[in-house]
């Protein structure tokens, strides 16, 4: 129940768009254009932040802490994201269907991934376990998926084309996110 | 590289740039800071990328890139840590997103596209583009903090972003007209 707690945490009230203000890179820079394909940008963020955190909890614990070296944390959470990155893209070039270039760009410029990742390492007790701080990110990366695919959804209904040239692109984007933001603040008092 | 950002105009990458950053801008020293960080982190990564220019592949260039971004925050921090401790809480997350901010203002130079004009221009440019963030990142720090009491709710992330969207808009109405002034005229 507690994971749980920690998963719905992640995509409601501990949003990044809400604690941090992250998570808006995609829409203010360019995204995938179909539901489908902003989910599996989403999905794949998830799984990038997924690995990174485990490996960073990793490094920290077994090296960073013992050697007192933890003022380069930063720097390897970034090195281990790339490769993270590089590992998830040949992943899926085994597959079949290799990841393209921009959409490994779109990932890596997203600043929620990388967020997602400092915060899950940095936040909690010491003693908080590697399943919890891995459910955490996973949280947090449904949260980044939860944003695309809604805002895609909103952009996508028929209305939105009959709205003035002066709110289409990013003022109505900013204006969309902050209600989202507005919507799941009142999530707060659960959390 | 296929990146559609590379397409836009270089002030436009101004607004993607911005993403990173505006969670750090809960007071005008903050923002400033975390500004000035990034063009320093702009200005050391450009020279790196100049002097290397095309000799090493791009996955190289950019993880590069971003390593030396993060090292500048790092230092940024531990001066930040002797200086203004009270500053570091409020940026612990958004320094390390500095390395974002490089990668979205230099990316021009890190793909080797905005190379016509000469490495120095495209240099400058970037720096150019740093400067205008640090102006804008400001600007909105002081927003927040010269907010009255009464008017806390600006403060926030969503009516703070509902308060970007309405300056946009009115941004982009004025533009519109402009150029509807402007075709008729002709």
């Amino acid at each position: 129940m507690e994971y749980l707690y920690i998963l719905i945490g992640g995509v409601l009230w501990n949003n990044l768009l809400v604690t941090h203000l992250l998570g808006l890179y995609p829409f203010l820079g360019e995204r995938p254009s179909t539901d489908l394909q902003n989910l599996g940008m989403g999905l794949t963020t998830t799984a990038v932040v997924l690995v990174t955190a485990a490996a960073g909890f990793l490094i920290r614990t077994s090296v960073l802490v013992p050697w007192d070296l933890l003022y380069l944390e930063h720097l390897v959470l970034v090195v281990v994201l790339l490769l993270a990155l590089l590992a998830v893209r040949g992943i899926t070039g085994k597959s079949g269907s290799p990841m393209p270039d921009h959409l490994a760009m779109r990932i890596l410029l997203n600043s929620a991934a990388l967020g997602a990742v400092v915060l899950t390492l940095g936040s909690g007790p010491s003693g908080v376990s590697l399943t919890e701080k891995l459910i955490s990110a996973v949280g947090l990366g449904f949260g980044i998926t939860f944003l695309l695919v809604l805002v895609q959804a909103i952009e996508n209904r028929p209305e939105t084309r009959l709205m003035p040239p002066w709110l289409r692109g990013v003022p109505f984007q900013l204006i969309t996110f902050g209600m989202i933001a507005l919507a799941l603040q009142g999530f707060a008092g659960i959390g | 590289m296929n990146y559609p950002l590379l397409k836009r105009p270089a002030l436009a990458l101004l607004v993607p740039a911005l993403a990173p950053a505006l969670g750090g801008t809960a007071s005008p020293q903050a923002a400033f800071t975390l500004g000035v960080v990034t063009v320093a982190a702009i200005a050391i990564t450009g020279v790196y990328n100049m002097i290397l220019g095309d000799r090493v592949a791009v996955v190289a260039r950019v993880m590069a890139t971003a390593i030396l971004a993060v090292s500048v925050s790092i230092v940024a921090r531990l001066v930040l840590e002797a200086v203004r401790p009270s500053l570091v809480e409020d940026l612990t997350i958004f320094l390390p997103l500095v390395a974002i901010n490089v990668a979205v203002l230099r990316q021009a130079v890190i793909f080797g596209r905005d190379v016509s004009a000469g490495p120095i221009h495209a240099y400058l440019h970037s720096l150019a583009l740093g400067a205008l963030l640090v102006v804008v990142l400001t600007a909105i720090g002081t927003f927040r903090w010269l907010l009255p009491a009464n008017l806390e709710f600006f403060r926030g992330p969503g009516g703070l972003l509902i308060a970007m969207g309405t300056c946009a808009a009115a941004v982009q109405a004025v533009k519109l007209q402009r150029n509807k002034a402007g075709a008729e005229a002709t």
